[in-house]
C-alpha cells in the first residue's frame, strides 16, 4: 500500500508574523519557514505505519514555490521514500491543493491519504475534506489514533463529547489532530541522505489544475495592541468606572 | 510605544538642579577596570546610555590616597591629573542625553591602602575587614576636618570632569561615612559618636558641603544603607535606619537605597528573587519628597511599573541588569520585550571585580569588550562572504555562535545531538537554585527562531564522515565536555586507583536523573558551584551527604561571585556535614578514605557512593578525527573546522558564550601574533623625579 503525505510550507512556528504595512498580508520577507505542524504528524504517522508494516511507500507531496523542496527534503529525512513537488509562486487555495492532489491520487492510487488537519498559516481546515469530497471517498479527520486492520481503517477523532471511533473503508482520507504522534526530527546527516531520494518535479498544469484564487483577501491586520490600564483605589470606584464604561 | 503600560517608565524625573529623560537609572557599580582601564569603562558606560539609561554612573571612586582599595580597579579623584579620565565617561554619557553620575568614596577603615600604604582611617580603630595585618586609627577633629575638605574637592573635580550627579556614598558598610552611622563600628565619644544624630553628623556635613562646592548645577545623591541585617546592633529600617532617612529627609537630591552588603545588594539568582529588598526599601518614599531609586536585578518591565505605581520607587535602578542588557530601556520602549537579555544572577560580573580583570557577563558576551575589542551588544558587522557554517552542538557556545553569526547574515547550521536545544544551560537550571541560568538558552532560542538564515537540526549526531559529507565551508564544533569519574583536579593531577567504580557517580549523572543512594561523599574539587549545588540536591532527596573538599571553604571560588557564605550556610542549615581541608584518596568496600591536606594523614568515613566534582574532559573526538584526516577535509570544500567554548577547554558559561561570540566575529580574521585587543599603557613618570 502507498500513503500519499501532503505537506505544506508555512512561517515557523515560533516566528511572531508581521503584516504587511498595506495591510494585503503577512510579510514572508527573510522568515523562517518550516513544514506544518500537523504535516509532520502526519509524515510521522505514514512513517510508524510503514514500519509496521502496514505500508510499502510514502510519498510526500508538496504544492508551493521552488523552496518548499526543504520541505519535502524534511520529510523524506523523516523517512518518506520520494517526493513530488507541484512547483508555482501563486498562492494557493485549499481547493486548488485538493484539485492537485486529487490528480496524483489517480496516479498513484495510494491506499491512504494522511493530511494535517489544517496549515498553521492560513488555519483552513479545508483540503482534507475537499479532497476526500473530490475523490468521493471516506474521510476520518481530527485523528487521534488511526488503526489499519486489513481493508479498512479505524480513525479515533478528538470530538467536543470525548472520542468517537469511526470505521472507513480504504482507500480513505485521514486529516491528523495534534495527540496522534509526536514526529521525529529530520536530522542533518539524513537531511543530506534524503538528497539522494528521488524528487519529481511538476506544475499546477501538468494536472490540468486551474488554481486561480476563488478567495479575496480584504484586509489583514495585527491583533490589536493591549492598552495601559488604569488603578481604582476600592471597589466603589471599580463599579462607577465600569458603569462609566458601559459594562456594568 | 505610546499608551503603552510601560509609558509610565518613560516619564522625566527632576533630580535636583537636573533632569532625567525617564526612569532608568544605572547605580553605581563596579567594572574591574577604573582608573586602570578609563577607555574601557567610559565606552562600557557610552553603551548604556546609548541604550536609554537616563542615569549612567561610574563606580566607587576614590577621593584620596587613604582610600585606596587596590588591587580593585576602582575610579579616581586623587587629584587634577585624574580628571581626564572620569571626563571620557562623562562626555561619552553626555552623548545620549543621559545623565553622568559619579560616585565618591572614602573607603575608611575598609581602604587596606595596598598601594598608598596611608593608614586607613576609621571612626574608632579597627582591624580591616581582610586579613591584611592593617588597622585603622580613629579620626581626630583634624582628620575629619581633612575628610571633609578632600571630599569637597572630588566633588569639584567631578563638576569639572563634567558630571551631573556627584553623590556622597554611604552605603555597604564601605564608606567612612556609614562607619561613621554604624554603632559598630563608631565608638566615639564625641560630637560624632554616640546619638544618631552625632553619627550621622558626617554624613549630613558632607552632603552639606557637596551642595555647597557643586550644588548649583550638580544634583547631590546619597547612596544609603537603610538596614544593616544585624538586626538591632546595625541600622535597620524599622529602627535607625528609618530614624536617619527622616532626619536628612529631604538634603539629598535623591536616595539611592541598598540593603545590607555588596553580597546582599547585588543578590545572586540562588538566593534572592527580583525585587528581593522591597520590604526594607519601600518606607523611604513616606518620609522624603526627593526621589527615591533602588535595586533589585529588575528585568521584568512589569515588575518595574508596578515598583513606580505602588510608590516605592520613583527610579528603577539596575547595576546587573544593565550589564547583561545595556538597551534594556530602548527594548523595553520599543516593544521588543523578547528581545531582551535577561540578567540571570550568576555574579560573573562581581567575580571580574574581585579577580581586578575588566567586567565581563554571561548574557551579553560585549560587556567589557566595547573599547578593546570594538563589541557593541545590539550591532554586529554584516557577513564578508556566502560561507555556510555548520554549528555542531547547541549548548551555551553553539548557540551564542549560531545567534551572532546569523545576525551577521551567514547561512548556519545548528546541528544538535540530542532532541532538546541548551546542552549545559538546559541540564543544569534544573538543579536548586539554578534556574535563571535557563535564560541564556532562552534569550538565544529566541533570537534564532526569528533568524531565517539559520537551520536548527535536532537528533544530529555529526560523525566527521558526516561533516565532511555535509556540504558546509566552516565547521565549529560546540560539543561540550563531561566530568571526570576518575578523581582528576587540583589535588589529583593523575587518576586515582582502586576506585569502586560502580558506586561513583559525576554531575552528569545527577542531572541525567542517576542518583546515588545511601550515605553519599561529594567530593568537591572544582571549587566554583557545581559542588555544592549536588550536595544540597541529594541532601534535598533525602540522602545523608558529606561534602569533602581539600579547601578550607565549600564552593570556594564563589567568593567571588559574592556567594560563597550564603552556599555555606545553605548546607549546614539543609544538614550537609562538611569536611574541610580534605582530599579523597580512596574508595572501596564502602568507606572513603581521606587525607589531610597538610599533613597527609588518614581517616575514613562509611559511604556508599562517591561524587566526583572534580573536572571535566572536552568532547574533542570528533575535532580530533577530521584533524586526522588531513587534505580529506579540504578535499571536501571545509576552509577550516574549530573547536569553541567547553569542547575546546572546560569553563564557566560565561567563557563558552564568550567563545561562541567571539568565533562569529573573528572567524574571518587571518591568524596574528598581534595582541587581539586594544590596550592602555601607563603613561611613564618623569624620571628626573628619582633621586
Amino acid at each position: 500500500m502507498k500513503i500519499i503525505v501532503p505537506v505544506k510550507r508555512v512561517i515557523d512556528y515560533n516566528v511572531k508574523p508581521r503584516v504587511k504595512s498595506d495591510g494585503t498580508g503577512v510579510d514572508l520577507a527573510n522568515v523562517k519557514m518550516s513544514m506544518n505542524p500537523f504535516d509532520e504528524i502526519a509524515v510521522e504517522e505514514a512513517i510508524r505505519l510503514k514500519e509496521a508494516g502496514k505500508a510499502e511507500e510514502i510519498i510526500a507531496v508538496s504544492v508551493g514555490p521552488a523552496k518548499a523542496q526543504e520541505t519535502l527534503r524534511t520529510a523524506l529525512a523523516m523517512g518518506a521514500d520520494r517526493a513530488i513537488l507541484v512547483e508555482t509562486d501563486a498562492e494557493v487555495e485549499p481547493l486548488a491543493v485538493a484539485k492537485i492532489l486529487k490528480a496524483i491520487v489517480a496516479e498513484e492510487n495510494p491506499g491512504l491519504v494522511i493530511l494535517g488537519k489544517q496549515a498553521i498559516d492560513d488555519d483552513s481546515n479545508q483540503t482534507g475534506q475537499m479532497l476526500a469530497a473530490l475523490l468521493g471517498r471516506p474521510q476520518g479527520t481530527f485523528a487521534s489514533k488511526v488503526e489499519i486492520d486489513g481493508d479498512s481503517v479505524a480513525v479515533t477523532r478528538e470530538v467536543d463529547g470525548g472520542l468517537e471511533t469511526v470505521r472507513l473503508a480504504m482507500p480513505a482520507i485521514v486529516t491528523t489532530d495534534l495527540r496522534l504522534n509526536e514526529p521525529r526530527y529530520a536530522s542533518l546527516p539524513n537531511i543530506m541522505k534524503a538528497k539522494k531520494k528521488p524528487l519529481d518535479s511538476k506544475t499546477p498544469a501538468d494536472f490540468g489544475v486551474d488554481i486561480a484564487p476563488r478567495l479575496k483577501t480584504l484586509k489583514v491586520s495585527e491583533p490589536p495592541v493591549r492598552q495601559a490600564g488604569i488603578k481604582v483605589p476600592d471597589v466603589d470606584a471599580l463599579v462607577a468606572k465600569l458603569k462609566e464604561m458601559g459594562v456594568a | 510605544m505610546n499608551g503603552s503600560r510601560y509609558d509610565i517608565l518613560f516619564e522625566p524625573v527632576q533630580i535636583g538642579p537636573v533632569t532625567a529623560k525617564n526612569r532608568f537609572y544605572q547605580v553605581p557599580h563596579c567594572n574591574g577596570m577604573g582608573h586602570r582601564a578609563p577607555s574601557g569603562m567610559a565606552a562600557m558606560r557610552r553603551v548604556k546610555a546609548e541604550g536609554g539609561w537616563a542615569v549612567v554612573c561610574t563606580e566607587v571612586c576614590e577621593i584620596h590616597p587613604s582610600a585606596d582599595i587596590s588591587p580593585h580597579n576602582e575610579a579616581r579623584l586623587w587629584d587634577d591629573r585624574d580628571i581626564p579620565a572620569l571626563a571620557r565617561a562623562a562626555d561619552a554619557i553626555h552623548e545620549f542625553d543621559s545623565l553622568a553620575g559619579v560616585e565618591l568614596g572614602h573607603h575608611g577603615f575598609r581602604a587596606q591602602n595596598r598601594i598608598s600604604r596611608e593608614i586607613p582611617l576609621g571612626p574608632s580603630s579597627h582591624t580591616v575587614v581582610s586579613y591584611d595585618p592593617v588597622q585603622s586609627r580613629a579620626m581626630d577633629k583634624e582628620d575629619i576636618r581633612n575628610l571633609r575638605r578632600w571630599h569637597a574637592a572630588a566633588a569639584r573635580r567631578a563638576k569639572q570632569a563634567g558630571f551631573d550627579l556627584i553623590y556622597v556614598y554611604a552605603a555597604h558598610g564601605l564608606t567612612t561615612p556609614m562607619q561613621f552611622l554604624s554603632r559598630r563600628y563608631n565608638q566615639r565619644t564625641d560630637e560624632y559618636g554616640g546619638s544618631l544624630e552625632n553619627r550621622a553628623r558626617l554624613l549630613r556635613e558632607l552632603i552639606e558641603e557637596t551642595k555647597d562646592a557643586v550644588g548649583d548645577t550638580c544634583a547631590v545623591p546619597v547612596r544609603i544603607c537603610v538596614d544593616e541585617l544585624v538586626g538591632p546592633a546595625g541600622l535597620c529600617s524599622d529602627g535607625e535606619g528609618r530614624d536617619l532617612i527622616e532626619m536628612l529627609a529631604d538634603l539629598p537630591d535623591l536616595w539611592d537605597v541598598t540593603v545590607g552588603d555588596w553580597s546582599n545588594d547585588s543578590r545572586p539568582s540562588r538566593f534572592g528573587e527580583e525585587a528581593v529588598h522591597e520590604d526594607y526599601v519601600s518606607f523611604v518614599k513616606q518620609v522624603t519628597s526627593k526621589p527615591v531609586v533602588s535595586v533589585g536585578r529588575f528585568t521584568s518591565p512589569d515588575t518595574m511599573v508596578s515598583q513606580v505605581r505602588r510608590g516605592v520607587l520613583d527610579m528603577v535602578g539596575a547595576a546587573r541588569p544593565s550589564i547583561a542588557d545595556p538597551y534594556l530601556p530602548n527594548k523595553i520602549k520599543e516593544g521588543r520585550l523578547d528581545d531582551i537579555r535577561e540578567c540571570i544572577g550568576c555574579n560573573i560580573c562581581a567575580a571580574a571585580d574581585n579577580t581586578y580583570t575588566p567586567i565581563r557577563c554571561t548574557q551579553n558576551p560585549t560587556m567589557g569588550e566595547e573599547w578593546r575589542r570594538n563589541w557593541h551588544p545590539e550591532l554586529i558587522p554584516a557577513r564578508e562572504s556566502q560561507d555556510r557554517v555548520l554549528v555542531v552542538g547547541a549548548g551555551p557556545a553553539g548557540l551564542e555562535c549560531a545567534v551572532s553569526l546569523g545576525k551577521r547574515g551567514y547561512e548556519v547550521a545548528l546541528a544538535e545531538a540530542t532532541t532538546e536545544l541548551g546542552g549545559r544551560v538546559l541540564r543544569e537550571p534544573l538543579l536548586p537554585g539554578l534556574s535563571a541560568w535557563g535564560r541564556v538558552r532562552d534569550y538565544r532560542l529566541g533570537q534564532l527562531h526569528q533568524l531565517a538564515n539559520v537551520e536548527i537540526y535536532m537528533d544530529s549526531h555529526m560523525s566527521a564522515d558526516e561533516i565532511l559529507g555535509a556540504e558546509f565551508d566552516r565547521v565549529v564544533l560546540a560539543t561540550g565536555s563531561s566530568w571526570r569519574r576518575d578523581g582528576v583536579a587540583r589535588y589529583h593531577r593523575t587518576p586515582l586507583a582502586g576506585l569502586d567504580e560502580k558506586a561513583i557517580y559525576t554531575p552528569d549523572d545527577i542531572m541525567a536523573g542517576r542518583i546515588p543512594t545511601g550515605p553519599t561523599v561529594v567530593f568537591d574539587d572544582d571549587h566554583y558551584y557545581m559542588g555544592g549545588v549536588i550536595a544540597e540536591k541529594l541532601r534535598d532527596l533525602g540522602l545523608d551527604v558529606t561534602l569533602v573538599t581539600p579547601a578550607p571553604v565549600v564552593s570556594g571560588w564563589t567568593a567571588n561571585t559574592l556567594e560563597q557564605p550564603r552556599i555555606q550556610k545553605r548546607l549546614l542549615d539543609k544538614g550537609v556535614t562538611i569536611v574541610a581541608n580534605q582530599g579523597l584518596v580512596g574508595f572501596s568496600d564502602q568507606a572513603a578514605k581521606l587525607a589531610c591536606a597538610f599533613t597527609g594523614r588518614e581517616t575514613t568515613i562509611e559511604a556508599n557512593s562517591v561524587v566526583m566534582v572534580t573536572s571535566r574532559t572536552s568532547h574533542d573526538s570528533v575535532y580530533n578525527a577530521l584533524a586526522a584526516m588531513g587534505d580529506q577535509v579540504r578535499d571536501a570544500g571545509i576552509k577550516s573546522f574549530s573547536r569553541i567554548g567547553d569542547s575546546l577547554a572546560p569553563g564557566t558559561i560565561a567563557a563558552a558564550v564568550f567563545s561562541g561570540h567571539r568565533y562569529a566575529r573573528e572567524f574571518e580574521k587571518p591568524e596574528s601574533d598581534e595582541v587581539p585587543f586594544l590596550r592602555e599603557v601607563s603613561e611613564l613618570g618623569p624620571w628626573s623625579a628619582r633621586n
